[in-house]
């Protein structure tokens, strides 16, 4: 398994990609502090790639008499390097494994709805209800407001509205999520 | 340095294009995929589906930026799920809401193009460079709303540039908008669009000084009138369950300070995320005396650093595990972005001022 991605909360727990994309969103991206608990040899070929190519451009630079920003401007875009190199190829949402992930994602969002509808079934349309979350995974309590949304109209309760009806939700796997109603 | 300038900005431009209608169709936690982008959803499917909504008076406390609940404004999905509606089924609304970020992009590009005062190839290269990190790629793709607050901010420093070099009325309508739909879109909104004005009044020194004070009270107007519409929706709702907010005003932790520090420079210093983009943005502003751009960056982290120091501690385990500091950084970086490409507010020793 990627070392980046393997314990990225220091719990010991070790994330599937699906639970990585799901946990993390937008907002992990590519930090190293976040996602890699130990040097990956591939941010570290990449860095020293930026450096060559750094160095490149700056003798260049220097050599033509160019102005300075020109190698600063070259600089900078070198020190992308490794982060578009993480965007590109190794993070979990990389373009190339977006097919994938999106039906996993979709797949877990279905599993969710299905047992939450199936939980409501018996309740009148415009039913308000309350989920309360039960030997959850905290990794997979994020895709809970997707399903929730998709239960339209019967809709999440916000604060004490009279008419609400607590529901039970479980899921530690993306392929497995129950509900029930407490009475 | 024409040349590069022209490449780097067809560059850039196809960058965002291509990057926004490739953007996956994946549901991302919270915020995006779990409120706005199913509602934009929802608005392309039944027309009117998310006014509907605010009737339930499940939506209208998330619809409260002013209490800290952030969620965007009914006036999002409703747009984007309009917009959707004109594209094929298969085009997700996460996608239109990509298309909207880089279209606001393109537009900044080209709206600094026309308006720096000095060197327009040099301001292109750099916008084009600034545009072009890591951490934007992955994020315009995501349909997260942080770059439109960036780009909304960004746009109201141009459009109070534009009031003070002529003050015609589109000038003036254009500084309405912006403001609007600044303080608007998000709870930050309104701290950028009070740092913009403060960068903005403060270091146009070409400008009269009496010029610049009725420019910043009029946005400061208009940044107060759309805060108190928020409080005037409060009023007007009965038995509105509102949420608690997320700031606690008598509970100041000055040991929040240094944490925050601490977490801004990890994070700024991270090059797996940002390349080197701020070391950058601020070896030009020193350089080239873009004050402004150092006032803008300066008071935005300033301002932020409060908002920290008075809200909940598990803020700063945010900051620390990267879930909301550097979506920040992102938004402070762009709405600088014209300041440092070198839009209006010059301060140029010398130069003449404008009566």
């Amino acid at each position: 398994m990627n070392p980046c991605f393997a314990d990225p909360l220091g719990r010991g727990v070790a994330l599937s990609t699906l639970a990585q994309v799901l946990l993390d969103g937008a907002n992990g991206v590519a930090q190293a502090q976040r996602l890699c608990t130990s040097l990956d040899p591939r941010l570290v070929a990449a860095s020293a790639a930026a450096l060559v190519v750094l160095l490149a451009f700056l003798v260049r630079a220097v050599r033509r008499g160019s102005r300075w920003w020109l190698a600063a401007i070259a600089t900078v875009v070198a020190s992308y390097t490794p982060g578009w190199i993480h965007a590109l190829a190794l993070r979990a949402d990389r373009p190339a494994a977006q097919a994938v992930l999106t039906d996993d994602v979709a797949a877990a969002r279905t599993t969710y709805t299905n047992a939450m509808r199936s939980a409501l079934a018996s309740t009148p349309p415009a039913t308000c209800f309350v989920p309360e979350f039960r030997d959850t995974c905290v990794e997979f309590s994020g895709i809970y407001l997707p399903a929730a949304a998709d239960l339209w109209p019967r809709h999440r309760c916000i604060g004490g509205e009279s008419s609400a009806v607590t529901v039970a939700v479980s899921a530690c796997s993306p392929t497995r999520a129950e509900a029930r109603i407490i009475p | 340095m024409t040349v590069f300038s022209r490449v780097a900005l067809f560059a850039c431009v196809a960058f965002l294009v291509v990057t926004a209608l490739t953007a996956p169709n994946v549901a991302y936690e919270y915020d995006a995929a779990g409120w706005w982008i199913p509602r934009a959803e929802l608005e392309r499917a039944h027309t009117g589906a998310t006014v509907n909504l605010l009737r339930t008076r499940e939506t209208l406390p998330l619809l409260l930026p002013w209490l800290g609940v952030h969620r965007h404004p009914v006036a999002g999905p409703m747009v984007v799920g309009w917009l959707a509606r004109l594209a094929p089924l298969t085009v997700t609304a996460a996608r239109i809401a990509a298309l909207r970020d880089a279209a606001l992009l393109v537009l900044l590009l080209a709206l600094i193009r026309r308006r720096v005062d000095r060197d327009v190839n040099r301001a292109t290269l750099l916008s084009a460079v600034v545009l072009a990190c890591p951490f934007l790629f992955v994020h315009l793709r995501t349909g997260y709303i942080d770059l439109t607050v960036g780009a909304a901010a960004a746009l109201l420093v141009i459009a109070m540039m534009d009031v003070l070099r002529r003050p015609r009325r589109i000038a003036w309508l254009a500084v309405g908008l912006a403001g609007t739909f600044l303080v608007q879109l998000k709870l930050e909104g309104t701290v950028h669009a009070v740092v913009g004005v403060v960068a903005v009044a403060c270091c146009a020194t070409d400008v009269a000084l009496g010029r610049r004070v009725r420019v910043a009270g009029v946005t400061f107007a208009i940044i107060g009138i759309n805060l108190a519409a928020w409080q005037l929706t409060l009023r007007l709702v009965p038995d509105s369950p509102l949420p608690p907010g997320i700031f606690y005003w008598d509970q100041f932790r000055p040991a929040a300070l240094p944490q925050y520090v601490f977490h801004v420079v990890r994070h700024a210093i991270d090059y797996a995320t940002w390349g080197f983009v701020w070391p950058l943005v601020f070896a030009v502003a020193i350089t080239t005396r873009r004050w402004a751009a150092l006032v803008s960056f300066g008071g935005a982290l300033t301002a932020f650093a409060f908002c920290y120091a008075v809200g909940p501690p598990v803020m700063i385990v945010w900051a620390a595990s990267g879930i909301q500091l550097n979506r920040l950084l992102l938004e402070i970086l762009i709405a600088g972005l014209p300041l440092i490409a070198g839009v209006g507010a010059s301060s140029r020793p010398g130069a003449s001022s404008v009566a």
